[in-house]
């Protein structure tokens, strides 16, 4: 029985490989993500979306918030209003604008968020069976609220405003994200190569974050999208109601909520942010479709 | 001599995939006797699935395959009748064993009912009429006695995943043959199951050969298999047949090279422990890059020049086996030893 | 089949548990004193003391939740600070349109969208497939509240077909009003839904038709009506099922945004105008109650997996 052992050399050289590896795996990633008509059309709306939202004050023509009285519902195509005005004479195109920002910064810090805390709580409970049991009750009971009550009683709780809402989304959404990350953890810890690291003696967190974790992250990634496309319309919702980002500030449920009253006059306050809303929606769900396909393909 | 009661002249089947017209299959001839047992042999994607999948035409044709050739049966080129006239065969004349019995058998019906679906569709009651319910019961019980399940009225009323994998094997045979089919098609029958449990059910294949006088093309890559039970061979390479003879002709004067190496591969218990495995050199080809002239030449121990630019035909030996090979009277003749 | 059913309702003792803690916790974080909510601003420190005592506000948390909780399974489930009634005399009355709502918008969903689904599996690939494709897309990203603004544009107010708002109830105008006033909230609720039926129909389908069994069923000699009608479709009612049962309890939830477009007299308005009111108890309720539905749901669910799926049912 031959003694086996690396020398330093080999374990350059194959580390050197791994490298390799890594990057050619990178680069088909890249192949394959512009090969997929979904994601890159979607990808392409979130950026306009997120252009829009970090540029507003230099691409937005008017100030959202300022009032003009003699301007009340001016007409899309007016002097000034491309879009139109509200019933405080504001410029609804610089209100959408800014509306974006509102959205994305929503969707973005909250699935972020949730997908953070998510995963952790989803790995945890995953690895240790003593916690499973009662993280999963958690968070199946949490699921048990529809997720809009839920967000409107956490308001209702916090006061209305933007960083509340977006506390609020992250609440409703980390139970889902929890359940996919343990299942996906599940999936992953049942390979052998996971015993064999054990058997090794490999630490618990090692394992949990070299390897358990990044195996899971395209189905994380998925459901991440996916929440960031929920985020902007319970957002909206939230606004629309009244219980969301409070006015002056601009969000696209607030202008639809004003535009409701007004409908019969003045349609184009439904319409325009009715569009901006449902593109950014559909842009991020298309997006996350194309994700899915890339990242966690099914037979086709 | 017993007729043929499959003849397959020519076939060619081709797939339209995103790299356009693939072919799987080229200018495949063969036949099948009645009561006979073939054996189809060659490693995982030479075209022996899809042949038997072409025999019974169960690709989609509208959107995936292209058929060329013909398929005799009964008088009748299976190829060119209607859909309507093929169901009439299929399940009817012709049936299929599958080889992975838990996929194949549908989760949700219980395996009695599977079996009596097909003798419901094909078969005729005692008078001449529609069969019914109470009669396919009793024939399906029947059914599950002969291909030597215990206790078939208790596994009648069970689900498939209730079930072992070698007595759902045995329930798919039992379906394919409710009908009593001239020809069975068995696809990899015995390489989802264990040892013990393949030795049981090739006996029962071979058991139910003899008593319903019924023929068979068995698929597989297990040549030991082939050795025991079937009564001619035709061996696949790359989407064509590149030698058939009688099982014992193969086995002892094999003559194209590929064969020589297949049966080469196998390692036997005899052979002393210095002896490296014996390996093909190389690898079967995609698709989409089969080579030029001969299709094994590029991992062929003896190609010529000749190799390379024609490809060669099936021609007849002496001992009357059939071989894709230029060299094969050479090879027959014993005057290639290294081969 | 007993044990699964008993199983499963043990299992349900924790979530109800969780559930229940989470809406008390939730309500009780509210900044500020109920007790002066009630009285009212000109109410003096002593009355508002005097209050906080009799209602308990006083006492211990822990002890504060198993009044609560005792007081659920009494029937005794609070008390509006503005309405008349007890409370389940109330949410009984909201209830009502929510569900009518919720059902016509499931219906919708469902007789659209898994036909639809099927029919893009079925002819996977070709341009209908694409057509229906991009319609579901369409529809998941139209929240419930965007549709029901485009509709009553489109439909009231330029069309002037349905009518824009309000709730009539079949005791008092009878089936035919009633929908008129039913269809436009019940389509808006459901189209989203309706979506993402397409999808899951669609998927499923997908997976069952290039399974296995069908290529079988296919060697058999199976027409492919029956293929089709026989097979694939009872594989596929479980996938379907679960779509739909998810349905039902997305809409009980996000009927709140409709009732408010719509005018409905529902369980949503009651909840928002109780949050706008810190009319506390009856969001405590209402929240509760709906999250129990969404668990019965789930429970229902589950059985009817076990009495369709065989696989299920005998494990």
């Amino acid at each position: 029985m031959t003694e086996f052992s690396l020398s330093s050399a080999d374990r350059s050289r194959l580390s050197e490989r791994r490298r390799e590896l890594l990057r050619e795996q990178r680069r088909l990633n890249l192949r394959r993500f512009f090969r997929n008509g979904h994601a890159v059309a979607g990808a392409l709306i979130i950026l306009a979306m997120v252009l829009l939202a970090v540029f507003a004050p230099l691409l937005a023509p008017a100030d959202p918030l300022a009032q003009t009285v003699a301007n009340r519902f001016a007409k899309p195509g007016t002097e000034g209003y491309l879009l139109g005005a509200d019933k405080l004479g504001r410029a609804l195109l610089s209100r959408i604008i800014y509306g974006a920002r509102v959205s994305m910064i929503v969707g973005v810090s909250s699935s972020l968020c949730s997908m953070l805390f998510g995963m952790i709580i989803g790995l945890y409970a995953c690895y240790y069976k003593a916690i499973d049991n009662v993280l999963m009750r958690i968070c199946d009971g949490l699921s048990a609220i529809p997720s809009i009550l839920l967000a409107i009683a956490l308001m209702a709780v916090l006061g209305q405003s933007l960083v509340n809402v977006i506390f609020a989304l992250s609440i409703v959404y980390i139970p889902r994200m929890a359940r996919i990350s343990r299942s996906a953890a599940l999936v992953v810890k049942e390979q052998t190569y996971i015993e064999a690291l054990r058997s090794q003696g490999a630490s618990s967190f090692r394992i949990i974050w070299r390897h358990i974790a990044p195996n899971i992250l395209p189905a994380v990634v998925v459901q991440a999208s996916f929440n960031f496309a929920d985020a902007i319309i319970t957002e909206a919702s939230l606004s629309f109601l009244g219980v969301g980002v409070p006015a002056p500030q601009p969000s696209w449920g607030n202008i639809l909520a004003e535009g409701r009253e007004v409908i019969t006059k003045a349609w184009w306050m439904v319409v325009y942010p009715g569009l901006a809303t449902a593109l950014a929606v559909m842009g991020t769900n298309i997006f996350g479709d194309g994700l899915r396909d890339i990242l966690d393909p099914h037979t086709n | 001599m017993t007729e043929n009661i499959l003849e397959v002249n020519n076939l060619t089947t081709r797939f339209r995939t995103e790299r356009g017209l693939m072919t799987a299959v080229q200018g495949v001839s063969f036949h099948v006797r009645r009561g006979e047992i073939l054996g189809l042999v060659g490693e995982s994607g030479c075209g022996k699935s899809v042949t038997s999948q072409t025999i019974m035409r169960l690709y989609d044709e509208k959107r995936l395959a292209r058929y060329e050739g013909e398929i005799l049966f009964e008088g009748k080129n299976l190829l060119s009748l209607s859909e309507k006239q093929m169901q009439a065969v299929r399940g009817g004349k012709i049936a299929m064993v599958f080889q992975d019995s838990l996929s194949s058998l549908n989760p949700v019906f219980t395996c009695g009912d599977q079996i009596m679906e097909s003798m419901l569709i094909h078969t005729r009651g005692v008078d001449g009429g529609k069969l019914s319910r109470a009669e396919a019961k009793e024939k399906a019980v029947e059914m599950l006695r002969l291909v030597g399940i215990p206790d078939p009225e208790k596994r009648f009323s069970q689900y498939p995943h209730e079930l072992s994998g070698g007595m759902r094997q045995r329930v798919m045979i039992a379906c394919a043959l409710s009908c009593r089919p001239k020809l069975l098609i068995a696809d990899e029958p015995t390489t989802a199951l264990d040892v013990t449990i393949q030795a049981q059910i090739m006996e029962l294949i071979v058991e139910l050969n003899r008593e319903l006088d019924m023929g068979v093309i068995l698929i597989t890559h297990d040549l030991s298999v082939v050795a025991e039970t079937c009564s001619r061979v035709a061996v696949m390479y790359l989407g064509q047949i590149v030698e058939e003879a009688d099982v014992f002709s193969l086995f002892e004067h094999p003559c194209h090279p590929y064969t020589r190496g297949l049966l080469k591969s196998i390692p036997s218990v005899s052979d002393s422990k210095r002896e490296d495995l014996y390996i093909i050199e190389g690898t079967v080809p995609l698709l989409s890059q089969i080579p030029q002239g001969c299709r094994f030449r590029p991992r062929c121990p003896c190609a010529c020049d000749a190799c390379a630019e024609r490809m060669p035909e099936l021609t007849a030996l002496a001992s009357g086996q059939t071989v894709r090979c230029f060299r094969a009277a050479e090879i027959a003749e014993g005057r290639l030893p290294d081969v | 089949m007993h044990k699964y059913l008993l199983k499963r309702l043990l299992s349900l003792i924790p979530v109800l548990f969780v559930v229940s803690l989470a809406i008390f916790l939730l309500i009780h974080l509210v900044p500020g004193d109920p007790a002066a909510a009630i009285l009212g601003e000109e109410a003096s420190p002593e009355q508002i003391a005097a209050l906080r005592e009799t209602l308990g506000f006083n006492d211990p948390l822990p002890l504060q939740y198993l009044r609560w909780v005792g007081g659920l399974f009494r029937g005794d489930w609070g008390t509006s600070f503005f309405m008349e009634g007890t409370m389940l005399e109330i949410i009984g009355a909201h209830m009502i349109p929510t569900l009518q709502q919720t059902l016509v918008a499931v219906g919708f969903a469902t007789l659209i969208g898994v036909p639809l689904g099927m029919l893009a599996a079925i002819r996977h690939g070709s341009p209908l497939d694409r057509i229906i494709s991009a319609f579901s897309s369409v529809g998941i990203s139209l929240p419930s509240f965007l549709m029901g603004l485009c509709l009553v544009l489109l439909i009231s107010v330029k069309l002037r077909w349905l009518p824009s708002s309000g709730y009539k109830s079949i005791a008092d105008f009878g089936w035919q009003t009633h929908i008129r006033y039913m269809l436009l909230p019940g389509i808006a609720l459901g189209f989203i839904e309706m979506g993402l039926i397409i999808r899951m129909t669609r998927s499923s389908m997908l997976e069952i038709l290039s399974a296995d069994y069908m290529r079988m069923a296919k060697a058999k000699g199976v027409s492919r009506r029956r293929m089709f009608f026989r097979h694939a479709l009872m594989n596929a009612l479980i996938g379907i099922l679960t779509v739909v049962g998810l349905s039902f309890i997305s809409c009980l939830g996000g009927a709140i945004v409709t009732e408010t477009i719509f005018n409905i007299p529902g369980l949503g308005k009651l909840t928002l105008n109780a949050v706008m009111r810190r009319d506390y108890e009856v969001v405590q309720a209402v929240v509760l109650l709906v999250s129990l539905m969404n668990v019965l749901c789930t429970l229902i669910l589950d059985l009817l997996y076990a009495l369709i799926d065989p696989r299920v049912r005998l494990n």
